[in-house]
């Protein structure tokens, strides 16, 4: 009969769960927890994270991070600079959708909702010393000196060192460390 | 993890940043806000504390939607109106894969089933979905999307039991094949207790499903990804099925075998170009074979599917493809329900265009789409939809929608044969519901408007209001000219009723989604539908006075309270409440339904929850079909214990 058959099933998978549940329960040594977070909220940590390994040459009083395009941050940016305070210069943030306006800015993110134009944003924002960030796949290569990728599931980053050096940013060696440096596409790439 | 405080990310070191896995929610969360549709999105989250045991029951969750368990296999769910055993305006969609079945239009929601932890999102877009999906994409459509199998790395082991459901147990294993792919496999097996009859009894119609499968996704160079899966699947049981039969009582209730198996496999490659644009090629084959002394059929579906997604200029967004499908299937017919011809194969051939074109960026987008489908039944399809998304400020926008959608004709609409009820007499009168192979597509005019607001950062707020104008709308009669059939004995009249297109209809209605986060760890929702609907015959058929099998019904009012509560020492602690306003044709009647879960986290990587379901009533029936061949069930009230180990 069938039905037998299903209460036999709920007798093993009694026993099955109780065995787990002895297995599970013992000590074992402890895993490192990897704690999750969704895209945005990482990615904005590291465009306020990064201001902290910048040194630029001439100094404000406060620093500047704009979003340029389409904000995929939403109020989490807010949150987070909300009273952040760097070596003493509090955190501005604005919005923009022309890159004319965003020469005033220290950091500037580029949306990825720029796609093409891209590469105008970033010819407009030359010859300021602006630390440009952005998402997309050639952003490097086409003059952007901080490219955040996803690499799996954890965030990583592009640093395009001759970039930085025509930007006249000054950038800490720790931050180099943890990223992969590139090179202006003519060259070759460095070891990361 | 959820039991986890999240860290303060802006307080991290940025080591500590690298560390950090992201759950892909965000980008899609963001341009939720510029969709001029109600969608709604079902996270993984809201999934694991459901305490659900398979897609179907997770769909509850959506306001909405309306959700009613027929009994131990089979659920009838529909959004907007015409809720029935197979609800015909519904598309439901797997990875990219339709499991909208033709033979009867609808989903067979016993021969669906996924293990759930392993669900990146539900997308459940409420109203027309055609000019994109195509035919019967009409009152809404649900995207049921995987995880990648990069997400899935490491082992599950799941197990769990209950009253309602007798147990399940899932094993699912994700490693790494060299240095650009990934891949998972799983094996899932789940026990569907018997439900009772109206009266108490044990109708001993348990259902078992085993389901195997694996998918393998491969970052190929940075423009192009791969993704492979397959499914394998084979379920059985002994479903009541009400069978009708010349001489008294007339109707006989029997458990009879039914069982099914089936199989897929899915290939899809997409490529990012340089300019950003973005295509995605795609081609499963998909095998279905059911069996039981009443029906059977098998069937092959292959699929071929291009999408083509650019921006030209400043202003414009296009997305565009084409489809091509072909199905053949075989039944197997019985003197209960006979599909004709028992060879049929149908080919669809469908291309859409869509432009997003942004009038004035980030504030007023108008979205110009229509899908063009032509196929072996209803000939040559336009859907077009017209959407308008305004952007009040930053948080709040308003949109509105004009859409036609067409739900095509199924094989048993144009040749099938299904005796429903006997007049008796010296020689009984069997009227039979019979195809009709002039049978053309139904039709809607869909009118939409919606608000969806942010207004705090722990508050959202969604309304949508429908009007749905339907036109060609199924239905059973008039009489036609009986005969007399002596073989098999008895000697018995056959009153046909042939399917027509009888019905005008309007369903209109309103649904609301809210959601507030008062302290972080604790999250409410409230969701309110409220849903009229009429039907009236053809004024060319109004003269025929005997007209049957109207239109599906469904509830005026729904009414959810879900609260999901994080306590400390990583315990949950989670309310479900739903209240559903009576079915007047079908005698159901309203019920109130209280769902509870308790979970804990002894170790990050172990998660034990017990529950209770439907805790304030013995029973209730959630829907009664009007068709003979499916009896309903009663929904108990049970518990549940469920075990979750990932190693």
């Amino acid at each position: 009969m069938r039905f037998d058959g299903i209460q036999y099933r709920c007798r093993t998978w009694l026993v099955a769960v109780s065995f787990c549940l002895l297995s599970c329960l013992l000590p074992q040594p402890a895993s490192s927890q990897t704690a999750k977070a969704e895209e945005y909220e990482v990615k904005a940590a590291f465009l306020l994270n990064f201001a902290k390994f910048v040194r630029w040459p001439e100094t404000n009083n406060e620093i500047r991070i704009c979003v340029l395009g389409d904000d995929p941050f939403g109020a989490v940016l807010d949150r987070m600079a909300g009273g952040m305070i760097i070596e003493g210069r509090p955190i501005l943030l604005e919005r923009m959708q022309q890159p004319h306006g965003a020469r005033r800015c220290h950091i500037v993110f580029l949306s990825p909702s720029l796609r093409d134009k891209t590469q105008v944003a970033l010819d407009s924002l030359r010859g300021g010393s602006i630390l440009t960030v952005g998402e997309t796949s050639d952003f490097t290569r086409v003059g952007g000196i901080i490219r955040m990728v996803l690499a799996g599931s954890r965030v990583q980053f592009q640093i395009n060192v001759d970039a930085a050096e025509r930007a006249k940013l000054n950038i800490s060696a720790k931050l180099l460390s943890l990223s992969q440096i590139v090179h202006d596409a003519d060259k070759k790439d460095g070891g990361g | 993890m959820a039991a986890q405080q999240k860290p303060n990310l802006a307080e991290l070191d940025i080591e500590d940043l690298m560390k950090i896995e992201v759950t892909s929610a965000a980008k899609k969360e963001q341009k939720l806000q510029m969709i001029p549709a109600a969608v709604y999105v079902i996270t993984p989250e809201e999934i694991r504390r459901s305490g659900a045991t398979s897609v179907a029951e997770v769909l509850r969750l959506v306001p909405g939607v309306e959700v009613a368990r027929v009994n131990s296999e089979t659920w009838a769910i529909s959004i907007r109106g015409f809720n029935s055993w197979y609800s015909n305006k519904l598309l439901v969609m797997v990875d990219g894969r339709s499991v909208y079945l033709p033979t009867f239009s609808g989903v067979s929601w016993w021969s669906q089933d996924l293990v759930l932890e392993d669900i990146e999102r539900i997308e459940v877009i409420r109203g027309p979905g055609a000019s994109l999906w195509g035919s019967n994409a009409v009152n809404g459509v649900i995207n049921i999307i995987t995880k990648s199998s990069a997400d899935t790395q490491g082992g599950m082991f799941s197990a769990g039991g209950g009253n309602e459901d007798h147990g399940s147990g899932v094993g699912r294993y994700g490693s790494r094949v060299g240095s650009k792919g990934t891949y998972r496999v799983f094996a899932k097996y789940i026990d569907r207790g018997s439900y009772v009859d109206s009266t108490g009894a044990d109708m001993h119609n348990g259902w078992g499903l085993s389901h195997g499968g694996f998918r393998s996704d491969w970052a190929v160079s940075d423009r192009d990804s791969l993704t492979i899966s397959g499914d394998i699947y084979s379920g059985n049981g002994a479903p009541v099925f009400g069978v009708v039969i010349p001489q008294p009582p007339f109707q006989q209730d029997l458990n009879l075998p039914r069982n099914i198996d089936g199989g897929n496999v899915l290939l899809r490659w997409q490529r990012t170009w340089a300019g950003g644009s973005r295509s995605t090629l795609q081609a499963y084959y998909d095998r279905a074979h059911e069996f039981s002394p009443v029906y059977g059929m098998t069937q092959h579906t292959f699929d071929l599917d291009a999408q083509y997604q650019w921006r030209m200029g400043r202003r414009h967004e296009f997305v565009s493809g084409f489809d091509f499908r072909v199905l053949s299937e075989r039944s197997q017919n019985s003197l209960s329900l006979a599909v004709r011809p028992q060879d049929q194969t149908f080919r669809l051939f469908s291309g859409f265009l869509q432009d997003e074109i942004a009038i004035i960026p980030n504030h007023l987008k108008l979205t110009l789409g229509s899908k063009f489908e032509s196929n072996d039944f209803s000939g040559i399809d336009a859907q077009p939809t017209v959407r308008v998304l305004w952007m009040l400020k930053p948080q709040h926008t308003v949109w509105t929608a004009v859409s036609r959608a067409v739900r095509t004709p199924s094989f048993s609409d144009r040749g099938s044969e299904m005796p429903v009820a006997v007049l008796p007499g010296p020689v009984p009168t069997i009227i039979t519901s019979m195809g009709n192979p002039e049978f053309r597509s139904e039709d809607l005019l869909a009118y939409e408007a919606g608000y969806r607001a942010q207004p705090t950062t722990s508050t959202t707020i969604d309304v949508a209001a429908f009007y749905n104008i339907y036109h060609h709308v199924q239905g059973a009669g008039p009489l036609g000219v009986p005969w007399l059939e002596t073989e098999p004995p008895p000697v018995r009249v056959i009153a046909p009723m042939p399917t027509n297109n009888l019905f005008d209809a309007k369903n209109y209605g309103v649904e609301v989604c809210t959601s507030y986060a008062p302290v972080h760890g604790w999250k409410l929702y409230a969701g309110y539908t409220w849903l009229k609907s009429s039907s009236h015959v053809d004024p060319a058929y109004a003269a025929t006075a005997f007209v049957m099998m109207a239109p599906g019904e469904n509830p005026v009012h729904q009414l959810q309270f879900r609260s999901l509560l994080s306590l400390p020492h990583a315990v949950e602690f989670d309310n479900f409440l739903y209240y559903v306003s009576r079915l007047p044709v079908q005698s159901v009647r309203a019920y109130v339904r209280w769902d509870v879960r308790f979970g804990w986290h002894p170790r990050s990587n172990l998660e034990l929850s017990v529950g209770g379901q439907n805790l304030l009533s013995d029973r209730h029936t959630e829907f009664s079909p009007l068709i003979p061949l499916l009896s309903d069930g009663q929904v108990s009230r049970s518990i549940y214990g469920k075990l979750t180990w990932r190693f």
